[in-house]
């Protein structure tokens, strides 16, 4: 019975994960073109990308090299199934937050063994580049996320969200405002958008993860980033905006934030890594720190 | 009387006569040491809570009653470290270093021995014996000389919570009359309204030593010396059983529950509790702090232990259901992946014949059996679901919040994240990236190693995705301390105060997505496999610049830029204080020494001033 419903649940959100992460990433990429005064590629040009990529032979290093790409994708698919969207919660009773944010570690942890048994430095410097810069946004948004479960007295996503119902006054982004501004700038660094985009910066360390991927294994780089971003801001609409009733205005207030991230990413230059860990525990974490004083005082 | 009790402690004492004998012939002593490991795991099955035994030693004419009760908390701690024993016992018949059978079986004596003893003497001497059979046997490790040090330095810090430990009895002993430790602990907890200075100066005189021993900040200098230069095989019995018999000691004093005798409390604890568990969230962020820079892999994993010691100290310190549960959960959940990471460790070292990061790398194709236990072992030590080290990391964060304790919580949660950063750069350097060609001939463990890693593999995944086979006897143990212990609704829940997590789904769930994705990888267009040199160099021949594996490896300062950020807090260093300490004590010592050497008016001035003081104190008292 719960394996039946998984496997629906794999399948149905599975493809709209990939396909509302994949559908992000073409409009990101039009409007920071507009932005930067280009034409840009066409909206869906991130699908036409997958179908090239898989159906492109390519190189590999390895069985670590194979595993760890497929983790990277399927870890993070398996977490999804858990998040609360709209009418679609398949687990409700097994949906608490840092059960997810955990199980996404593992998504993290594949790619980095599968793109670091390459044996290509660039893409280890790449990770470690990364997990410094998880280091800096975890810390705030851990702040955040604590200062929620106190508040809302649960860490369940789907209590939390049940909590906000009854209006815009009732979300927490209204109720607790410095803590939507510290996850808000912590989401930035997740999404590895500028300026916290040191792990991919492709003009020092040649694309770093990416490096070696090619074909099918560059499909599923691409794959884990469109389930990243989908999974990312879908546990920020859950936490801050209340959630939502069905799954299209799920996915809009899931688009506002990613917009809002776009936006800041096609302006800004690259922060230094420590200095990007460093803002990280300054500003978000102040945020995070007064929330929290508020909250329990 | 239920001799099976003291029989725990006996069997080990001959079996360790035994291999005494047989040592000169190294796999005679590997056998006696399994199979007592065995019979005593045998005996612990027999073992059931409620049994005691008790003896009147006759000492000096002094009577000595020494007593042995077998409780919820002792069966738990017995069962893991014997079973624990026995694996590594097992993996070390194809073990090559210089580690004694003999020593590991006085230490299980005394294992059995501080488990289940009743009286303070008896708790004393095992103390005692586990202390210098393990100082003994951290010597004889790769590095002589290294481990020499490093076995004195411990011997030292032993010495010093001995004596800590010593004056802590005998001060209870004036106020009860009694050796018993239950008998104290009630006393103890019925003065604690009237006296609370006295009870926290007695009872720090017993925390100092178990700190010392389970490597608690500031007392963790030893940790990584010992782990890093104890032999390969004894430093996973170093790091997931004996750094369990501090918290084991701390468990049983922190009964002394100062909740409801009107202590002043500090953030709905009280405020000794408080401090406790600030303490052990130090512990957690320096040891992660300090894991990061470390080039040594034991070092680094020391380091990894004392952090997670810091979690344990963090929960129990609450004092709450939900806190111990936290922390003796994550006590074994540590002894498992912790002790299936040491056992890797030693596979690797035994087969490289070096413990650096950065002389290692790419042995993943080499060594895939041990790859994948050490994969796994992260991925638990990294808290990740659906492996074991997740539910109590969980549990831990739980009963934080549950305080209403948001920024111990978001220190714990750093330590954790930064567990995650030096746990892969671990497994980064050692199994992945560049393999160098010295390397080109390292085989896989024997296979005795292999069953060892396959065990450790499932135990981690089986404990995982079922804890309710470990949080039903913890239970117990909470009931037994006097607090309610947690609902377990079934073998698959960890079951929280905010939320509650079933295991066996996540599994399912990654079971199925992984089950898909690699449908997606064979239908897809085929791949072919090529060799670590077939790498992107940006269009630059390898041979024209002399790269070699060993330069294209990227191992050594892996982490940089967290040195810029953490730069502050490098100045300070706990080693110098001892250091600082032990000078101080060496000029103060001379000094003294002075007055009896240099000049001999001094040293009769001295001695008459003395005399004196004896005779005005004989007369007035």
């Amino acid at each position: 019975m719960i394996f039946l419903k998984l496997l629906e649940g794999i399948v149905g959100i599975g493809a709209l994960s990939i396909a509302v992460g994949l559908l992000f990433m073409g409009i990101g990429r039009k409007i920071t073109a507009r932005i930067h005064r280009r034409y840009g590629p066409p909206v869906l040009q991130n699908f036409i990308d997958i179908f090239k990529l898989f159906s492109k032979s390519s190189i590999s290093h390895g069985f670590a090299f194979d595993l760890g790409l497929v983790a990277g994708v399927s870890a993070l698919i398996a977490a999804v199934v858990f998040l609360p969207m709209g009418q679609i919660n398949l687990f409700p009773h097994n949906s608490s937050l840092i059960m997810i944010l955990y199980l996404m570690t593992m998504a993290y942890l594949g790619m980095a063994m599968g793109v670091s048994s390459s044996g290509n430095p660039n893409a280890t410097i790449g990770i470690a580049r990364a997990l410094t810069m998880m280091m800096g946004y975890e810390v705030p948004f851990a702040a955040v996320i604590f200062s929620v479960y106190i508040f809302a007295k649960t860490g369940s996503l789907t209590n939390i969200v049940a909590a906000q119902g009854g209006g815009f006054l009732n979300w927490n982004m209204v109720r607790l405002p410095f803590g939507f501004l510290a996850a808000e700038i912590a989401l930035q660094g997740m999404l590895g958008e500028k300026p916290f985009d040191m792990a991919i910066a492709p003009a020092e360390i040649a694309s770093g993860p990416m490096v070696e991927l090619g074909g099918k294994y560059l499909g599923f780089g691409m794959l884990q980033h469109a389930v990243g971003i989908y999974l990312e801001t879908g546990i920020m609409v859950d936490l801050f905006l209340g959630g939502a009733s069905n799954i299209w205005i799920f996915v809009v207030k899931q688009f506002e934030l990613f917009f809002i991230a776009l936006l800041i990413n096609a302006i800004l230059p690259r922060f230094k890594i420590e200095d990007g860990v460093k803002f990280m525990w300054k500003v978000p974490l102040l945020l995070g720190v007064i929330q929290a004083l508020i909250v329990v005082l | 009387m239920n001799y099976n009790v003291i029989w725990l402690v006996f069997t080990p004492l001959i079996g360790s006569a035994i291999a005494a004998i047989l040592y000169k012939v190294k796999f005679l002593d590997r056998i006696v040491t399994f199979s007592t490991f065995v019979i005593t795991l045998f005996l612990v099955f027999s073992t059931h809570v409620g049994q005691s035994y008790s003896l009147n030693l006759n000492f000096m004419n002094k009577v000595l009653p020494l007593s042995w009760n077998v409780t919820h908390l002792s069966i738990f701690m017995l069962y893991i470290s014997v079973i624990f024993g026995t694996i590594l016992t097992f993996y070390s018949l194809i073990d090559k270093s210089k580690m004694k059978g003999f020593l590991l079986l006085l230490i299980l004596a005394a294992n059995n021995w501080i488990f289940t003893t009743n009286d303070m003497i008896g708790f004393f001497f095992a103390w005692e014996l586990m202390g210098w059979a393990s100082v003994v046997s951290v010597l004889g490790g790769r590095d002589e000389k290294a481990s020499r040090h490093a076995a004195l330095y411990y011997a030292l810090m032993s010495i010093a919570g001995s004596y800590s430990m010593f004056f802590g009895i005998f001060t209870l002993w004036r106020l009860t009359g009694s050796f018993a430790i239950s008998t104290n602990v009630a006393y103890l907890s019925s003065i604690v309204g009237v006296h609370p200075w006295w009870v926290i100066g007695i009872v720090s005189l017993f925390f100092v030593t178990f700190m010392i021993k389970a490597g608690i900040f500031p007392f963790h200098t030893w940790v990584p010396m010992a782990y890093a230069w104890a032999p390969d095989t004894f430093t996973p019995f170093l790091s997931a059983v004996m750094s369990k018999y501090g918290i084991y000691g701390m468990l049983l004093f922190l009964p002394i529950s100062l909740m409801e005798k009107g202590v002043p409390t500090a953030f709905g604890l009280p405020w000794v509790n408080y401090i406790f568990m600030w303490i052990g969230v130090i512990t957690a962020v320096v040891g992660t702090v300090l894991a990061f820079f470390q080039d040594d892999v034991k070092k680094l994993f020391a380091y990894s232990s004392f952090s997670n010691l810091g979690y344990i100290v963090a929960a129990i310190a609450l004092f709450t259901p939900v806190g111990v549960t936290a922390g003796i959960y994550h006590a074994f959940n540590h002894l498992l992946f912790k002790g299936a990471l040491f056992i890797t460790l030693a596979a690797v070292i035994s087969r490289t014949g070096t413990s650096k990061m950065s002389e290692m790398g790419g042995l993943w194709r080499k060594m895939p059996v041990t790859f994948f236990t050490f994969f796994v072992g992260i991925a638990s030590a990294a808290g990740i679901p659906p492996f074991n080290g997740f539910g109590s990391k969980w549990l831990v964060y739980q009963a934080m919040i549950k305080q209403h304790l948001p920024f111990a919580t978001v220190m714990l949660f750093l330590a954790s994240t930064g567990a995650f950063m030096y746990l892969f750069k671990a497994f980064h350097s050692v199994f992945l990236g560049q393999r160098s060609h010295r390397y080109d001939n390292v085989k896989e463990v024997p296979v005795i190693g292999q069953i060892v890693e396959y065990f450790l593999m499932f135990a981690m995944i089986f404990f995982g995705l079922q804890p309710g086979y470990i949080l039903r006897p913890i239970g117990a143990i909470v009931s037994s301390m006097g607090l309610k212990p947690l609902h377990v609704m079934s073998n698959g829940y960890v079951t929280g105060m905010f939320s509650n997590v079933y295991m066996p789904i996540i599994g399912w769930s990654l079971a199925v997505s992984f089950t898909f994705g690699f449908i997606l990888f064979f239908i897809s267009a085929k791949h072919k496999y090529v060799s670590q040199e077939d790498n992107y160099t940006a269009g630059q021949l390898p041979e024209e610049w002399n790269l070699t594996p060993e330069t294209y490896q990227f191992s050594w300062k892996f982490y940089e830029p967290v040195e810029s950020v953490f730069a502050p807090f490098f100045k300070v260093k706990v080693d110098g204080f001892f250091r600082g300490l032990a000078d101080w004590t060496v000029a103060t010592s001379s000094a003294i020494k002075e007055i009896f050497v240099s000049n001999a008016q001094m040293y009769a001035f001295f001695a008459v001033v003395g005399l004196i003081i004896f005779v005005i104190a004989g007369w007035a008292a």
